[in-house]
């Protein structure tokens, strides 16, 4: 009897040692455990949630520019007026030139070459009957907004330059000479798709690294925005664990990123529904990571979000370096 | 050209360490018993022992990498499933226990169970077969089905997919064809892909016109635990306004859009870059399928993820093991390499005498 009590503890030690194993080792299948980072500083306690002000002294003249470039119903004009601050260095006014030109450019190719651009426009859109109405609106938005471009030289006033300047990536490129740090974000996000690419492991190395030095000083600036770029990069599969981009994003937010569907820079995020203005009210990333990784994987990207914010106030660019590494 | 797809899994058959079956034989053994007989205190403090020893053994059993070789063969004329698996037979038929050119290594049955088909394959090369006429593809392994007088024959078993429904979903996941489920995407005659403009007035065509967000952005654990390489992958709603057909796209599918002159290219999916659909280099085809000088050629390679499937290669009853594969190749037939190991569980175990088990 004792014998058999004696084996049975054995036998439930066994299945219990057994259990652990397999818990501790059976990955594929399983819910990913979410374990902080290894190079994460354990000691320091999350604190409470604070809105900390962002440390950087160009973000109010940003926030103009932003807020010129999304009332703009006239992106000739805009550019026309912005042109020239670009020009001298201004690395966001550069960007948001680009931006308008992604646009405007294909706008230009579809329907400016046309006699009759309008009805062009009509034409083609009318050929294509899959085109749900708020597509088809968005790009009569543009169409109007970039009208200007069909015949108008917006960069009249700069020096002549081989090729004109009616190139976003000429402007990408001058904003990422100018160090703005969401031009830095876009470009980690081209060198990692570039890495993708490229055949020789010592190249990709080289674009990853690269990368990797962009998204450290984009981080750094404390940019919100540039910082929400940087923690959608780190979200797409290029974290060292599952909610490292979130715990970045959510920073971005606290630090002011609107990250709700009223940010029509969000179109990027929350699809035809900011484009059609019928997002569900109130919705924001956070429904987003809540979405993917659930209430208890928001809740310890909140709270690393809260030691990124405390990180970015001191100016620790050692205590953000873990939060932003990409996998390597 | 190395065919071969290195899946790398942790496999517990390589571990010498005492499986738990057999630990539980080896409990009814002498010096147990010896200690059993003893006080109850006694008993106690070594059925401590005993359980800590097996927790030890449990906690120490460190999960080693094996290999498992995947070769892979296209075949022209493959319309359905029972193509592709006739294909894989007359493959296996033919390279069983050889080396097939290009490929590093032998071809192999299943390593436990050798002579008998449909138990485990562990340890046998899988073998993909990627029909290069229709969208379909599908995975097998080799192993030997007893005959009459002792003589035996190579049989193709699948993995998974046993219809055609199932063959075109393996095909979607294993290799880089959302343009299959996509459909047709056509460039307006503005934007040609040879002898136009820079190549990202067309991403941002596509971004903004031809094949526009139209669900949110979400990011799938499931998805990134499953391709091993990722944390988690950003995943999208995309509307081709070719057909209508909207289709989910994972970061890293990639499309193939044609223009007015019968030009093809490639765009990839990437969520971080400055437009959601990248060109990818020296993916240009002229209307006939060949590579334009200069444009295209030399198949790119390293690090394009890919959609992943579950695909069975444990015991049966097992979990599944995920294969990951990164096509290095968009060109059926191609180089594929993956990512990190996979940890699997250890075998599920039938012992019927001491020491003596077999999978269950």
């Amino acid at each position: 009897m004792r014998l058999k009590r004696s084996i049975l503890i054995v036998a439930i030690c066994a299945l219990a040692a057994f259990a652990v194993q397999r818990f501790l080792f059976y990955r594929p299948v399983n819910p990913v455990v979410l374990a902080p980072l290894p190079s994460m500083p354990t000691s320091e306690t999350p604190s409470p949630p604070v809105r900390h002000e962002a440390p950087t002294k160009w973000l109010a003249a940003a926030a103009d520019i932003n807020e010129d470039f999304h009332s703009s119903s006239d992106y000739f004009d805009f550019v026309s007026k912005t042109a020239k601050k670009a020009f001298d260095g201004d690395g966001r006014a550069a960007l948001y030139i680009s931006k308008v030109l992604q646009t405007c450019m294909v706008v230009t190719k579809l329907y400016g070459q046309s006699n009759d651009p309008e009805t062009a426009f009509n034409a083609e859109w009318a050929a294509q009957p899959h085109a749900p109405s708020w597509l088809i609106e968005s790009a009569r938005k543009d169409f109007h907004a970039c009208h200007g471009f069909f015949n108008g030289d917006a960069f009249a006033t700069l020096p002549d330059r081989p090729g004109g300047y009616n190139s976003s990536s000429y402007w990408v490129e001058q904003a990422y000479k100018d160090k703005d740090p969401i031009a830095l974000a876009l470009h980690a996000g081209s060198e990692i798709a570039k890495s993708a690419f490229i055949k020789s492991g010592g190249a990709n190395t080289s674009a990853m690294e690269s990368a990797q030095l962009d998204i450290n000083e984009a981080a750094m600036s404390g940019d919100p925005a540039a910082l929400f770029r940087v923690g959608s990069l780190i979200s797409n599969g290029h974290g060292n664990d599952p909610i490292q981009g979130f715990a970045v994003s959510i920073a971005a937010c606290d630090l002011g990123y609107d990250c709700s569907v009223n940010n029509g820079d969000n179109y990027g995020l929350f699809g035809a529904c900011v484009a059609s203005g019928t997002c569900p009210s109130g919705t924001t990333y956070s429904d987003v990571i809540t979405q993917s990784v659930g209430p208890g994987g928001h809740a310890e990207a909140y709270a690393r979000a809260q030691q990124i914010e405390n990180a970015l106030s001191r100016g620790d660019a050692n205590a953000l370096q873990p939060f932003v590494q990409l996998k390597r | 050209m190395d065919n071969s797809i290195s899946i790398r899994i942790a496999s517990h058959a390589d571990i010498p360490s005492p499986r738990p079956c057999e630990s539980l034989q080896c409990s009814e053994n002498q010096p147990f018993k010896q200690h059993a007989s003893s006080s109850p205190r006694m008993r106690t403090i070594v059925s401590l022992i005993v359980c800590l020893t097996f927790m030890a053994i449990g906690l120490g059993d460190n999960v080693e990498a094996a290999n498992i070789p995947v070769a892979v063969t296209t075949c022209a004329t493959c319309g359905n499933q029972a193509n592709l698996k006739a294909a894989a037979v007359a493959y296996l038929q033919t390279w069983m226990y050889n080396t097939p050119p290009g490929y590093a290594g032998v071809i192999s049955p299943p390593v436990a169970v050798p002579n008998g088909c449909g138990q485990g394959t562990d340890g046998a090369t899988i073998l993909l077969v990627v029909s290069t006429s229709i969208p379909i593809s599908g995975t097998f392994y080799g192993c030997y089905v007893p005959g009459a007088r002792g003589s035996s024959h190579v049989e193709a078993v699948p993995l998974s997919a046993t219809t055609d429904a199932q063959a075109v979903s393996v095909d979607n996941l294993l290799i880089a064809r959302a343009a299959a489920e996509t459909g047709p995407i056509k460039l307006p005659p503005t934007l040609p892909l040879i002898g136009g403009d820079e190549i990202d007035l067309t991403e941002q065509y596509l971004t903004s016109i031809g094949m526009p967000l139209v669900g949110t952005i979400t990011y799938s654990l499931w998805h990134g635990i499953l391709t091993l390489n990722f944390p988690a992958v950003a995943q999208g709603t995309f509307l081709n306004i070719t057909t209508g057909k909207t289709v989910t796209v994972w970061s890293g599918d990639v499309i193939t859009v044609t223009d007015t002159n019968g030009y093809t290219a490639q765009f990839q999916f990437n969520p971080g870059a400055p437009y959601f659909w990248v060109f990818v280099p020296n993916s240009i085809r002229d209307p006939k399928g060949n590579p334009i000088p200069g444009s295209a050629g030399t198949p790119t390679t390293g690090g394009v993820i890919q959609p992943i499937g579950p695909i069975n290669v444990g015991l049966p009853g097992q979990a599944p093991i995920y294969i990951s594969p990164w096509l290095d190749n968009p060109t059926p037939g191609g180089t594929v390499t993956v990512g990190d190991p996979i940890v699997m569980p250890a075998p599920v175990l039938q012992c019927t005498n001491p020491g003596i088990c077999t999978p269950g």
